[in-house]
This record gives C-alpha cells, structure tokens and sequence, in this order.
C-alpha cells in the first residue's frame, strides 16, 4: 500500500474517485479508466485510487469484491473416521482401566485419600447414580439437539475427535500412577493374581457394555482416577451446547450448565472422584475444546506459521485433515434431518 | 488497510475487507462537493512497538511473587494433612517400577535448574526487549504458580520417596507457624538443595517440571532460529531434569505429565494471543479469551505490538565501547 507523504493526516479528495487495475505507482489521474461499477465486476484485486488536492493519489488495494461464502461440507466419511478414533482411545482408556485395577493400591492398607471437599462433605453412595442420570440425559439431549443441526456432520466429528483426544489423555494419566480408591463403600471386583492379556480383553468387553458408567453395574474395576471422566463428559456436552444452540437460547444454556455442575458435585459426594480429578478434567476439556475451536474459526491458525504455536500440538495434523475444507464459523442453523415430511416442514433458520 | 471514514466528513461505510465496498457510492449518495476523509495510520518505523513498561513488568514481577507465596503457604499448610508416611507407602507408578531410586539425581536436577534459570535470565537481560520478555515470564510463571496451588490444596498424595527428609508434623496449626514456614521456604526458592524445603505434600503437579520447561521454551521463543545448539541444549538440560527428578522419587510421573501438559498449553495460548492481534479481541470466534486471565493478559500486552524482534545489546553503560550495536537476527 502506497501512502502521501503526509502521513497520519485525512486525505481529502473532491468526491470523485476511481477504480483502476492495480498499478502500483499510478499518480496523476485525471480521467477516469473505468467505472466503480466495473471495477466491482473485477474478480482480481481492484484498487481505489484517491485523488488529493496536490494531485497525488493514494492507492489502495482492495481485495475482490465478492463475498466469500463459509464452505461447510459434511464429509460423512470424516466424521466416521472420527468416531472411529473416539472409539479407539475408548478401548485404549478401558484397556488401562482393567491393567491399572490389579495395581491399586490395597484398601485395606490404603485408605481414601485426605481431600478437600471430603472433609467438608460426607459421603453419600446415592449420589453417583444422580451424577449418571445427570450424564445420561445430558448426552442423549446434546445428540439429540445435534441430531436436528445443520451442519451435524461437522458437530459430531468435532465431538468425536476432542473426546478421543481427551480419552487419550486419560489413558496416560490413569496408567502411569495409581491413587487408593476414593470412597470406602464402592465394589472393585477382587483382583487377579496372574493377569493376561485374554483376562484384559473381557474385562473391556466387559466394561464396554457398560459406557463406563457404574449405573448399569458394568463398572467395578477401580484406578480411573486421574482424571476424571464424569466431569469430561459433563463438561464437553455444556460447551458443546453452549457452541452450538443459538445464544438466545439461554435457559437451555443456564440448563446445562446447572446440571453439569450439579452432576460434578454429586460425583463428588459419591467420592466417586478426588477433587484435583475434577479440576484436571475441567482444564483439560475447557482448554482442548477452546483451543480447537480457536483453530478452526481463525483461518490464519490453520497453518503453521510462526505467530502459530498450536501447530506444535502433535494433533495438530489430525486437526488439519479434518478441518482444512472447513471455511468460517458454523452457524447455527437447525432443519429436520430426515427427507420424509421435510417438504411439510420450513427449514428452520434460527441465527 | 481502509480505515473508517473522519466524523468531520459524510461517513462512508467500508466493508470488510473481504466486501471492499463503497456502500454510498452505490446509491448514489455522495455528491460532487462532499469529501471523503480517510485517516491513514502512521506508518513511522521509530514508532515504540515494543515499549518497555518496566512499570508493568514490576507489577507482574508482584503477581507472581504474590502466587509463589501462596504456594509456600499451601504447602506449609497441607504438609500437616499429608498421609502418614507409616500408614501409606508411595503409590504405585509406572517409573518408579522400571527405575530404582537415586537420591543424588534431586541434586543433580536442581543443579541444572539453577544453571537452567541463570542462563535464560542472562538471556533476558541481554535481549533488547529484556522488560517485555520478563513481563511475559513473571506472568505466566504467576499463573502456573497460582494454579499449582490449587491442585496441591485440594487432595494430598503420600510421599513419594522413602528417604526423602520430611519435618515432623506439629499438633496445631496457627497463622504464625505458617508464615515462619513461608519465610524459611522463601530463603530456599523452593529447592531442596539448599536444605530449606523440608516441608512435603507439594506434588500435583511438578514444579520442577514447570521451570525446566518454561527454561526451555523462553529460550528457544526468543533466541534466533540459527542457535540451534542453544535450544538443543536447553531440551537435553530440561529432560535430564525432569529425568533426574522421577529418578530420586521427587515426583510422581503424573505429576511431570501434567506439569509439562498445563506448562505448555498455557505458554502456546500467551503466546499466540500476544502474536496475533485479531486474537486481541474479544469475539465468539476467540475461544481463548475465555480464559480467566485474559484481562490480566490485555492489561500487559495491549501496547505491545507484534511479533518481538530477536535482538541483543549489552544493557549496562561499560563496556558496551567493547560491543556492536544492537545484532539483528
């Protein structure tokens, strides 16, 4: 960009201005090349030229003038592959899970931890299956929702691939320490003296049908501490509602979020989880979910460059392949999903 | 870059710059005798990009001295909540089964530690934006402390090592006995090898961990690319560290993970805020100024624009005769 050489002062012009072809040096314009009207036809930068009072111009590039529109295709096959990869570091976190339960510390050696918030609350074994209920109709909900998006394909594959990200953390941190058990009451099935790698596998098989909720009975290997999967999930589905469902929507919003915390402190109470569980697992999700969204919405973030430290992230590249056909914000716009009474139904266009 | 139109004239609406339309012109409402004023930035290079603000790196150099004491005054509290050595052994741990323990390493870390921390301060003080940088590091380092405090109040796990030397636990606690436990520790910086920090109970997450790494990524942010044998020196001082320390059981391996996990992610996102001026403000396509700290972060870096030049200069009046002027990366 050229400027006058009085910088910082307003260029005043006679009202008259024109759009040429950009030519870097062009000074003196006294006839007009062509209308502003053609100019705006041009699909190549443009540029306005400013005429001042000293018959300097200034130049100004102006990049094309058609709008470009957020291209947001679905890519279904993306979005399998992502829940493929959930599922994946599903069984990786299930697979610690039946490792680690033969190496928790004794409980008869080893009482609970001292914590915070036990020593404020006393426990209530009830509270675990309020904690689930709470996290099974805080999912279903969030699908449900999602089922009805717009642009679910690109939703869901996002979801899948934060919560495999965070199950892969998980893993870590669950297989390389192990705290005592957290609550006196709760059954862990006795351990095994001689574990192989067949007694591994029915376990997770085991633990699989249960969704790694202790509900249904599925769940009594222990040593899943760090961190925590209940305030991941419960968390994930208020930010992922927060995200996605239109801002004026905000009793759904405050909805999700009572419950999210509610379903946070009851698994607490239970002593289903230490309270620096629950805290990792809140920073974890927050910032994972925070700093992929803020990747995908700025579209300078997206390659590695030097002002762009995430690109050092080693999922980076995950990211790329999923999101690089992925131009501008998802909007949030809902429509039935189905073809049978689409015709009967508006598409719903909600901003 | 259009810039808005001066009130003094009719305001014409530029568009983004993906529009770069003239929406009057369009419609026909400008006529022959109106102007159109656009205010063009200044463009000077002396311009102060990168003001130094001491004030402000003294400010932040106190928000993290106040988190560094809040550190030492959890751990001087919730070392009287710590396990009983007696009842809990150490917890079972990945590395603790392939690795026996050494109590020379914990010398051998907090040695090059403190080579580690001198080095990048000397860094620092060389550096042309010596203030800026030290900003930036007392900021972040208050963050890592403040939240480091949090972890470790809130669940206590036993003590790692059989030989490590803890002080007895007293019967009752009070305000005194804590700050007299604030101030020893505060003599000791936190290391153990000057035989100060005696009081246990500080392990999610590592400390030592924290230091090493954000030795490591200071240096390697703010020296040129082509020293290259600096930052692979800094990543080997900082592995052996961290090394060194699950070796002498100073921390659990959980703890290290963590410690790097929240380290770097909270380095990335500064940086990447401060480096990127889009990123400055708040907007629902910025994700990160959801964090808690943002406000503190706009506070130190609103005058600070772009990317800091990688440049040296010998700070003190003597000897720089014997020094060039300022060496351009």
């Amino acid at each position: 960009m050229s400027v006058s050489e009085d910088e910082n002062q307003p260029l005043l012009t006679n009202g008259k201005y024109q759009v040429s072809k950009g030519t870097p040096n062009s000074k003196n314009i006294n006839e007009p090349t062509s209308s502003f009207e053609q100019g705006m036809n041009h699909r190549e930068n443009s540029c306005l030229i400013l005429p001042c009072e000293n018959q300097d111009a200034v130049k100004i590039n102006l990049p094309s003038p058609e709008r470009e529109e957020a291209r947001l295709p679905s890519e279904i096959c993306k979005t399998v592959i992502a829940f493929w990869f959930m599922f994946f570091n599903l069984v990786l976190n299930l697979t610690c899970l039946a490792i680690v339960h033969d190496r928790v510390p004794d409980r008869s050696k080893y009482p609970p931890l001292p914590d915070i918030f036990f020593g404020v609350f006393s426990s209530a074994d009830w509270a675990l299956d309020v904690s689930e209920i709470i996290i099974i109709t805080s999912v279903w909900s969030s699908l449900l929702i999602i089922f009805f998006h717009r642009h679910r394909f690109i939703v869901l594959r996002r979801i899948f691939l934060i919560m495999g990200l965070l199950y892969f953390f998980r893993s870590i941190t669950m297989f390389v320490t192990q705290v005592p058990v957290a609550s006196i009451t709760y059954y862990c099935s006795p351990k095994k003296n001689n574990t192989t790698p067949i007694l591994i596998v029915k376990r997770v098989l085991h633990l699989l049908s249960g969704f790694g909720l202790s509900i249904n009975g599925q769940h009594t290997f222990c040593g899943d501490y760090i961190y925590s999967g209940h305030t991941v999930i419960l968390t994930m589905t208020y930010l992922v509602i927060n995200e996605y469902t239109p801002r004026r929507c905000w009793i759904l919003h405050w909805a999700f979020w009572c419950a999210s915390v509610t379903g946070i402190f009851m698994v607490l109470l239970s002593r289903g989880h230490y309270t620096v569980d629950v805290v990792l697992a809140y920073f974890v999700t927050s910032r994972v979910f925070w700093i992929y969204h803020t990747l995908a919405n700025n579209h300078f973030l997206k390659t590695a460059g030097p002002t762009n430290y995430f690109a050092r992230l080693w999922w980076f590249h995950f990211f790329s392949y999923f999101e690089r056909n992925v131009t501008g914000t998802v909007p949030r716009q809902y429509e039935w999903p189905l073809p049978l009474f689409r015709r009967c139904l508006r598409r719903i266009l909600i901003m | 870059m259009m810039k808005e139109a001066g009130r003094t004239c009719k305001s014409v609406e530029i568009d983004c710059l993906s529009n770069g339309l003239i929406r009057r012109d369009m419609n026909g409402d400008l006529n022959d005798t109106e102007d159109i004023r656009i205010t063009v930035p200044s463009f000077d290079k002396n311009e102060g990009k990168f003001p130094s603000e001491k004030w402000k790196t003294f400010v932040a150099f106190i928000f993290m001295f106040i988190n560094l004491v809040l550190n030492l005054t959890c751990l001087s509290i919730v070392h009287e909540r710590l396990p009983e050595r007696t009842k809990y052994p150490p917890l079972p741990d990945i590395f603790f089964d392939l690795f026996p323990p050494s109590d020379w390493a914990l010398d051998v870390s907090e040695g090059i530690i403190v080579v580690s921390v001198w080095s990048t301060l000397f860094m620092i003080f060389i550096h042309r934006h010596g203030f800026i940088i030290l900003r930036r590091v007392f900021l972040i380092m208050g963050l890592l402390y403040f939240m480091r405090s949090v972890t470790m109040f809130v669940t206590q796990v036993p003590v790692a090592s059989t030989t490590y030397y803890c002080s007895p636990k007293v019967n009752k606690t009070s305000a005194g006995l804590i700050l007299g436990r604030v101030i020893h520790m505060l003599g000791g910086l936190g290391l153990s090898i000057n035989g100060r920090h005696t009081y246990c109970g500080d392990y999610i997450y590592s400390g030592h961990t924290v230091i090493l790494t954000m030795a490591y990524l200071v240096m390697h942010e703010y020296t040129p690319r082509r020293w290259c044998f600096i930052h692979w020196l800094m990543w080997v001082a900082s592995v052996t560290g961290i090394f060194m320390v699950l070796l002498s059981r100073g921390h659990y391996t959980v703890d290290v993970i963590i410690a790097y996990f929240v380290t770097t992610r909270i380095f990335w996102i500064y940086h990447t805020l401060a480096n990127n001026p889009i990123l400055k403000n708040e907007e629902s396509t910025n994700f990160l100024s959801n964090v808690w700290w943002f406000s503190l972060f706009l506070y130190f870096e609103r005058n600070v624009n772009g990317v800091l030049p990688n440049q040296f200069q010998w700070p003190l009046q003597w000897p720089r005769r014997c020094f060039r002027s300022p060496h351009v990366s």
